[in-house]
């Protein structure tokens, strides 16, 4: 579905990725671990056409998106949630999560009110704006907007970062039911291992730009010097 | 006495709602795209022409006329389009200041190319046939069209607030206004909606310049007055706020309905006056604005202010020839051209003290020429009236009195959003001085000084009543200037300028008091204009109004960006190529806004460093050619990277 | 003797209140590190510290002054020296450059002597004094080298370079090592050692990295929700409980 090859980004004159090649197939769920700054973010935005200067070969259900902006990519079904949010201030639960429907396409997707309700938490605030919400519920409503447009794969970018650990379970069950049904597949960032396990069945680790291991969890655990190398804090 | 009382409210409410039309489009603008449109004034004179044009001289019926209106507006807005295209979306992401600029060109080449379509007369047309006959309520006669104004400034405001904070349109552009980046991720095509975005607002200026077309005499003026007044406005209301443009609209209607009452010889002045307080004891305005000031990309701001120090021997070689070059010229140079030469080192040195602010501490005056006014009219009046004052002391009195009037202009303006206010405010002070001058029949009011007496340097026994006596005498002024200038701006205090223009908050983090070094600044910059203009008078001999138009001040800018604001230099260089290209094309009278706009344009578009900034590139393209050539034989010196990389 | 002190510091953004009634006292000499998880209202907390917003409620002391409400240069010129998040240097300036100028604006604000007004030279004394913090933090291969151009570790050494010139009592840092190889880390971290051992400068830094925090910090504090959840030792953080479960919980499940 997702296929990315010699790909290299840039910010200003500073070379960030270096030739990354990664795939995910439709409906798979795959995780990219690394550290703080290996450039987990800067490889979404890549893909997304979002931020830095690209070179390489990104496809999309089989076509190449050469220079294809942001806002098309997103029409195409891919909805990245960024690490820091990006909540719009000024308008409440509910319209934060209807704006993204402009991304829908047609595509088949929930209604706003219908992905409030999957999303315990959201419930009581639809009516509160953007900018009175704290940081956790602040990730959940990213996260939800993003499936107003009925994505067909979904980025995350460290969506347990700042969550206290009992909401992250109920997110992560949350997520995956409505991924299930929707066969939407997922690319995730992650530093914390243990949500990225619960959640995926296939593991990238990137690090300072160059991809480094790709497998499941299986041979990742057949090699726990990796975890060390790479990934220990 | 009620009745005097129920008119003069009602003068206020229908000029209130005539500002508040302009304002509504302004501080869209700037909600949304973070641009003060300078050029919204002169979109709405446009309009104002095109819908003359449609109806000439016949009376129409109500809905004609609003049919017009309308029109207008569309074809505003096609202007809109083109204008987004082709100039604002290319400049968003470099520092705000171009576009200020880049806005206050267009401006220019609005009002030049409606002078070279519909000429410079006066025309007026007449109210639509409903509303030309004045309303009677018991003794009391009221404008039937005036009462058509306000009503059409409720109702735009109506649809406004309802558009913004009720419709998904409107929230749709908040989204994009506040965050393009995220908005482009959920699928919205961000410039498309900003493209939409302006063409509305100038479809408003427009539709204002329709409506509003049989309230006075249309003239090419026309939109300087509203475009000042939407300023003020919006900043008394609190920019990108509409709520806050109309309330600060209708107090500026109330204040100037006062003034015409209590100071009936003095119009047009007590709304600076409320500027000035509100700006002093509320500068955040009624609202606060959910606008924050631009983040200033400074991309292109991307230069050292220092060329390559190992070729400064050459380039002294140079300049002493341009020196003497200059020098020589009374002897073998015609009157015309001797007179052009001596004005373009004038206005190199005017071009300079622009760039001491806009180079050197990234603050952007656009109303420098008040400055040179000063100098020019204090100098003029000096010599005319009391010519016992050594002239050397009449220059320093330039100098101080541009100072301290700098002082108090920065002492309003660079507290918060500095640049927005500065460039309002400087604005202002060259209006306001052009409105005080016309009043004044000590200074000639509307025909200037005229008929300058040359000074004579009495205690160096010599007479500078001939030009020849006159240019040498400048050009030894301006150089001994530009010299301590140098001076002064390459050591201990334009480094200290210099971090304040890179990056005020980390300069304030050194213990950098940022507003103090600004407004020092600012006063350098207003005392060297100041004498610039001082120098000028006599030489010119006759100061006018002129002095003070959006075009003399649009003039130093445009030296300073032709020859590149990144560089000392610069500015003399670009008041050379200036005048040589004014000199040739002297012929073409008329066209000097179109010329000077368009340039400026260009030059932000396509070369924002300047002439020399082009000529910095060429030579480091040039040296690195040259290493390649020569495979490995030196590292590239260490002094390399400090020179302009673009 | 406390050399920072803040005092039940409130702070809200519209309705949402970030920072509710917090307080710490920071002693002069120690390296002091501000955690939490993100949206805890470090951030925040650090910006109140430095002056850059204001508060609703409480006060900063500074050495034993009130500066709740004073201007950042003020604070500067007092001795409060800080870093921001993504290293702000003058990028028009050579490296030499910047700590010129740092060095002239301090010298300024202490009337001492920086060399005569019109001289385009920098006086003899601030080039010895910039060439000498240059080499001692490692960047004098780079020293003609506009800012511009830098890495990205080296531009934060250079931020710290323009912080130290100002002789500070007290370094504020803000998130120091984010977005930085591990290689650079362990230098800005030792780098941060060599600051308070050597130039008693005392240090106040946020920061995600746990490794860096437990090397570095002699107290921490972990804020949660703008509140403060624990303040202590390193020992103390770790033990903690309530801290397991806001923040360093989903750490210990990676091991």
């Amino acid at each position: 579905m997702l296929e990315v090859s010699e790909l290299n980004a840039y910010y200003g004159d500073a070379h960030v990725l270096h030739d990354i090649h990664l795939k995910v197939n439709a409906g798979q769920r795959v995780s990219l671990l690394g550290r703080n700054g290996a450039g987990k973010s800067t490889f979404l935005k890549s893909v997304m056409n979002a931020g830095p200067t690209v070179k390489g070969e990104v496809r999309f259900e089989g076509s190449a998106l050469n220079a294809l902006p942001a806002h098309q990519r997103a029409r195409l079904g891919m909805a990245l949630v960024p690490e820091d949010r990006q909540i719009f201030h000024h308008l409440n639960v509910l319209e934060n999560i209807a704006m993204a429907r402009h991304a829908r396409a047609g595509r088949q997707a929930l209604t706003p009110q219908q992905i409030v309700d999957r999303f315990a938490m959201l419930k009581p605030l639809t009516e509160r704006n953007g900018g009175q919400l704290s940081g956790g519920q602040q990730q959940l409503v990213a996260i939800a907007r993003a499936f107003a447009a009925g994505p067909r794969l979904l980025f995350l970018d460290e969506p347990t970062e700042g969550l206290a650990p009992v909401i992250v379970q109920s997110m992560a069950d949350e997520i995956l039911a409505i991924c299930n049904e929707s066969d939407a597949a997922v690319l995730l960032c992650e530093q914390n291992i243990w949500f990225a396990r619960a959640c995926t069945d296939y593991v990238y680790i990137i690090d300072t730009g160059r991809v480094v291991f790709d497998g499941d969890w299986r041979s990742f655990d057949a090699s726990p010097e990796i975890t060390r190398k790479y990934l220990s804090v | 006495m009620a009745t005097q009382l129920i008119f003069a409210i009602f003068n206020a409410l229908s000029m209130g709602m005539a500002i508040f039309m302009v304002a509504a489009g302004i501080t869209l603008i700037f909600g949304l795209l973070k641009i003060l449109n300078m050029a919204q004034g002169a979109f709405f004179m446009i309009g104002a022409y095109i819908a003359f044009s449609l109806i000439d001289h016949q009376q129409l019926s109500l809905l004609a006329f609003i049919g017009v209106a309308l029109l207008a507006g569309l074809g505003v807005a096609v202007l809109g389009l083109l204008t987004d295209r082709l100039i604002l979306s290319r400049l968003r992401h470099v520092d705000y200041h171009y576009m200020l600029i880049a806005t206050f060109a267009l401006m220019m080449v609005c009002q030049g190319a409606v002078k070279l379509i519909w000429g410079v007369n006066f025309f007026s047309v007449m109210p639509p046939l409903v509303l030309d006959q004045p309303l009677q309520i018991g003794t009391l006669f009221l404008s039937r069209y005036s009462l058509f104004v306000i009503a059409a400034g409720l109702v735009i405001y109506v649809i406004l607030e309802v558009a913004i904070h009720r419709l998904w349109l409107g929230k749709l552009m908040q989204s994009l206004a506040s965050n393009p980046w995220m908005s482009g991720l959920l699928g919205i095509n961000v410039s498309l909606g900003l493209t939409f975005s302006v063409m509305f607002a100038f479809f408003l200026a427009g539709l204002a310049g329709g409506l509003m077309l049989p309230l006075q005499s249309l003239s090419p003026q026309l939109g300087d007055a509203y475009l000042l007044y939407g300023f003020f406005a919006i900043i008394i209301g609190g920019l990108g706020n509409v709520r806050g443009a109309l309330l600060g609209s209708i107090l500026l209607g109330l204040v100037n309905s006062l003034n015409t009452i209590l100071l009936p010889e003095w119009p047009g002045i007590a709304i600076y006056v409320v500027l000035a307080v509100f700006l002093f004891f509320r500068p955040e305005g009624l609202f606060p604005s959910l606008a924050s000031q631009p983040q200033s990309a400074g991309e292109q701001g991307s230069s050292a202010m220092v060329g390559n120090k190992a070729h400064r021997p050459a380039w002294m070689v140079a300049g002493a020839l341009v020196v003497v070059l200059a020098a020589s010229l009374p002897l073998w140079a015609n009157g015309g051209l001797l007179y052009v030469a001596g004005s373009a080192i004038v206005y190199g040195l005017f071009a300079l003290s622009w760039n001491i602010l806009f180079g050197y501490t990234g603050l952007a005056s656009f109303g420098h020429s008040a400055f040179f006014a000063i100098g020019a009219y204090f100098t003029g009046v000096l010599l005319r009236d009391w010519p016992q004052v050594p002239f050397l002391l009449v220059l320093l009195g330039c100098a101080v009195f541009g100072a301290v009037v700098a002082c108090l202009v920065g002492a309003l303006a660079l507290r918060r959003l500095a640049g927005i206010f500065l460039a309002v405010l400087t604005i202002a002070l060259a209006e306001v001085t052009r409105l005080l001058i016309s009043y004044s029949d000590f200074l000639g009011r509307e025909d200037g000084l005229v008929g300058i007496p040359r000074p004579k340097l009495a205690w160096l026994g010599f007479d500078l009543d001939s030009s020849a006596a006159y240019y040498w005498f400048l050009l030894a002024a301006v150089v001994l200037l530009v010299a301590v200038l140098w001076w002064v701006l390459h050591g201990r205090f334009g480094r200290l300028l210099l971090i304040t223009r890179q990056d005020p908050e980390r300069a304030a983090f050194l213990g950098v008091n940022v507003t103090r070094v600004r407004t020092a600044s600012f006063m350098l910059s207003g005392a060297v204009a100041a004498v610039a203009g001082g120098l000028y008078a006599p030489w010119a001999r006759i100061v006018t109004l002129e002095q003070v138009s959006f075009l003399a001040s649009t003039q130093p800018v445009l030296n300073a960006m032709l020859g590149g604001v990144h560089s000392f230099w610069g500015p003399m260089v670009g008041a050379v190529i200036f005048a040589v290209l004014e000199y040739g094309t002297r012929t073409f009278v008329g066209l000097s806004e179109i010329m000077v706009g368009a340039l400026l344009l260009l030059i932000i578009l396509a070369a924002p460093n300047g002439v020399v900034g082009l000529w910095r590139a060429w030579a480091s393209r040039a040296r690195t050619y040259r290493a390649t050539q020569r495979p490995r034989e030196t590292e590239p010196e260490s002094g390399e990277p400090l020179r302009e990389s673009r | 003797m406390d050399i920072l002190r803040v005092e039940e510091v409130d702070k809200n953004y519209g309705a949402l209140e970030v920072l509710k009634q917090v307080s710490l006292s920071v002693p002069a000499g120690c390296i002091f590190a501000i955690i939490g998880p993100n949206g805890a209202g470090k951030t925040t907390l650090f910006k109140v510290m430095t002056g850059e917003s204001p508060c609703n409620a409480g006060n900063v002391f500074f050495q034993g002054e009130n500066v709740t409400r004073a201007p950042a240069h003020w604070r500067a010129r007092a001795g409060m020296g800080r870093t921001f998040q993504v290293a702000r240097v003058f990028n028009d300036f050579s490296v030499l450059e910047n700590v010129v100028a740092a060095i002239e604006a301090r010298r300024r604000y202490q009337h001492q002597p920086a060399g005569r007004f019109w001289a385009v030279e920098p006086a003899r004394e601030v080039l010895a004094e910039a060439h000498q913090l240059i080499a001692d933090i490692g960047l004098a291969t780079v020293i003609s080298h506009a800012a511009r151009f830098l890495s990205h570790g080296d531009r934060k050494r250079l931020e710290f370079v323009i912080a130290l010139a100002l002789k500070p009592r007290v370094l504020m840092l803000d998130e120091p090592t984010a977005g930085m190889s591990p290689a650079d880390r362990l230098g800005i971290a030792d780098l941060i050692l060599r600051i308070r051992d050597q130039m008693g400068v005392t240090v106040v830094m946020t920061e995600h990295d746990m490794d860096i925090v437990f090397r570095l910090a002699d107290r921490i504090m972990v804020l949660s929700y703008g509140e403060t959840v624990a303040c202590g030792g390193v020992a103390d953080i770790k033990g903690n409980p309530a801290v397991q479960e806001v923040y360093l919980g989903k750490e210990m499940n990676h091991a």
